[in-house]
């Protein structure tokens, strides 16, 4: 199959377990969040699917080939991922963050191609940067940066594209911002998305799918395009809640029970 | 217009002003006509004190230029350049074991290459936490500086009065006593880097975003390290053994690169650039005489660097709070 799969995924960072078997397939061209409490594992399982994680046990598959047998490079033009506190070098510019992206299409001496130019153009104006390319990274707001990141992962011009809490360390307004920018990637291009997400109503709002875990397992998977249950987040959190229904879309809004 | 560009051409005329007056300048300036004619001692002057000196320090600066930023941008800080974190260190105490051993200046070479190699190893290993990190690195190495040259005055009072007094020469970084041997020596090896390193110097730039995002982008982090820790250790063992230890160049060229093209990165031809024109200008200054007699080169970078490094490490104490 093509996409991402996961089978009989263990992990364990430091000694400790933090997956217990994970079987999971990422299916091409839609939106999943996972969702789960601190320390589920939903980070690790992200990070295990961008090669960073070696598995214990199990293994991860990129369009059937094991992950960690496919060359880096052809790997790095399948699959991008942003982690959650990415460095930025001080002083950097917009344009030169996001051409960074090409690496995996730049020759040994990193010169850069027409289409090289092209695609960093593609992709800041995608994320509506081109008024700010000469910036300096360090200087733009946090929804701003957060945005030139995506910028460096659409240069990159992956089919796979995995966020771990791209909302981080943003107010709610940017929160909406970077995930509606997200969704409108994927409607427009059909990269795929897997996102570690937080907040369950904006999982709910801008997946396709939930995945919900829970000590190091999965709990539930939606199907694409179905709404969240309170019974499922409820196996999640050991919280009483109630779903709503959202005003104008199809999905649900999760509110605890007073 | 790109600032880069213009940053790289100003320290290219720099430069070459520099070597102009390095070869036919100075007090007394050589006479050229002479020279070119033939003439003896005008045309040894020009052929076997000027041309080897100012090729030595042209390709020395510019080794440890590359050697600095390199560092610095790999590591991730602006301190960790090889003459502050210990490799220079262990370079010059290899190469005056070496001398010691072996009673022969030739020894030198390989003492400063396996004395480079292994206080890299070391400082390296025990910087080592999860990844090199920043604030144990600087403190390795420089206690390790420390051990290294107290080792070295220990080992210099122990051995015989001339063996001490050559080795003490050694140890004072200078381009006088170049010749045609070590400048060629020098210029194959800063080449050499020049060329390993700009193959890096992508990889190395990524390595500044951590080494998610570096893998991500489909490099290998731990190869990358390897490889320019490598280099950039032979680099400077190199220079050491030819020319001594010139201190700060390594440490000042990334930094007025970086400032001079206004962006982040090794900015690797910029640094060569910086760094062979601080050597030039060292040199230069070499030949000057002050008070009835010459400093050394090194004497003249380290005057430079060290108020440098002060205010540096000044910024970076303002940028913490």
């Amino acid at each position: 199959m093509t996409g991402l799969e996961a089978s009989g995924l263990r992990v364990e960072l430091a000694g400790r377990a933090v997956l217990h078997g994970i079987d999971l397939a990422i299916a091409d061209g839609g939106v999943t969040a996972i969702i789960g409490p601190n320390g589920c594992g939903k980070s690790t399982l992200l990070r295990t699917f961008a090669r960073i994680v070696r598995p214990t046990e199990g293994g991860v598959t990129l369009d059937g080939r094991d992950l960690w047998d496919i060359d880096a490079r052809t790997r790095a033009r399948r699959l991008g991922f942003l982690p959650q506190a990415p460095q930025t070098p001080e002083g950097i510019r917009v344009r030169a963050l996001v051409t960074r992206g090409r690496t995996p299409h730049q020759g040994r001496f990193g010169l850069l191609s027409k289409a090289d130019h092209a695609a960093v153009d593609r992709a800041i104006e995608r994320v509506g940067l081109t008024a700010f390319e000469h910036r300096r990274v360090d200087r733009l707001s946090g929804g701003q940066r957060q945005r030139a990141w995506i910028a460096l992962a659409l240069a990159q011009e992956t089919s796979i594209l995995l966020l771990d809490e791209p909302t981080t360390y943003l107010d709610p307004p940017h929160q909406v911002d970077v995930l509606r920018l997200v969704r409108r990637l994927n409607r427009e291009t059909g990269i795929t998305v897997v996102m570690v997400l937080h907040d369950i109503t904006l999982a709910s709002l801008y997946a396709d799918r939930v995945i919900g875990m829970r000590d190091g397992r999965l709990a539930f998977a939606t199907e694409p395009g179905e709404r969240l249950a309170p019974d499922q987040i409820e196996t999640l959190f050991d919280m009483q809640v109630h779903a709503l229904d959202h005003p104008t879309a199809d999905r649900s809004i999760i509110v605890p029970r007073d | 217009m790109n600032r880069a560009l213009i940053s790289t051409a100003v320290a290219a005329a720099t430069l070459i002003a520099l070597m102009v007056w390095r070869l036919i300048g100075g007090d007394p300036a050589p006479d050229l006509a002479a020279a070119f004619a033939g003439i003896e001692p005008e045309r040894a002057i020009l052929l076997h004190f000027r041309g080897p000196r100012l090729i030595l320090a042209l390709a020395t600066g510019a080794a440890l230029g590359m050697a600095g930023t390199v560092l610095q941008v790999m590591l991730r800080n602006p301190l960790a350049s090889p003459d502050i974190i210990g490799f220079g260190a262990g370079a010059s105490t290899g190469a005056a074991v070496g001398i010691v051993i072996f009673g022969d200046i030739a020894a030198a070479m390989p003492g400063a290459l396996a004395g480079g190699a292994l206080a890299a190893l070391l400082v390296m290993s025990l910087a080592w936490r999860d990844g090199v990190s920043p604030l144990a690195l600087i403190l390795v190495g420089v206690s390790l500086t420390l051990i290294l040259t107290t080792a070295t005055d220990i080992l210099l009072s122990l051995s015989p009065g001339v063996l001490a007094t050559e080795t003490t020469r050694f140890l004072t970084g200078s381009f006088a006593s170049a010749d045609w041997r070590t400048a060629g020596i020098m210029s194959v090896t800063a080449l050499i880097g020049a060329g390993v390193l700009a193959a890096y110097a992508v990889a190395v730039d990524r390595l500044e975003h951590g080494d998610d995002v570096a893998i991500t982008l489909g490099l290998e982090p731990n190869r990358v390290r390897l490889a320019v820790t490598a280099c950039a250790t032979g680099l400077v063992a190199i220079s050491v053994a030819v020319a001594g230890p010139v201190p700060f160049i390594a440490f000042l060229a990334g930094p007025i690169a970086r400032l001079a093209a206004g962006r982040p990165g090794t900015v690797l031809g910029l640094a060569a650039l910086v760094g062979a024109t601080l050597a030039l200008g060292a040199d230069a200054l070499a030949g000057l005489p002050v008070a009835g007699t010459r400093l050394p080169a090194g004497i003249y970078t380290a005057l430079i660097g060290a108020p440098a490094m002060l205010a540096l490490l000044l910024r970076l104490e303002v940028d913490r709070k």
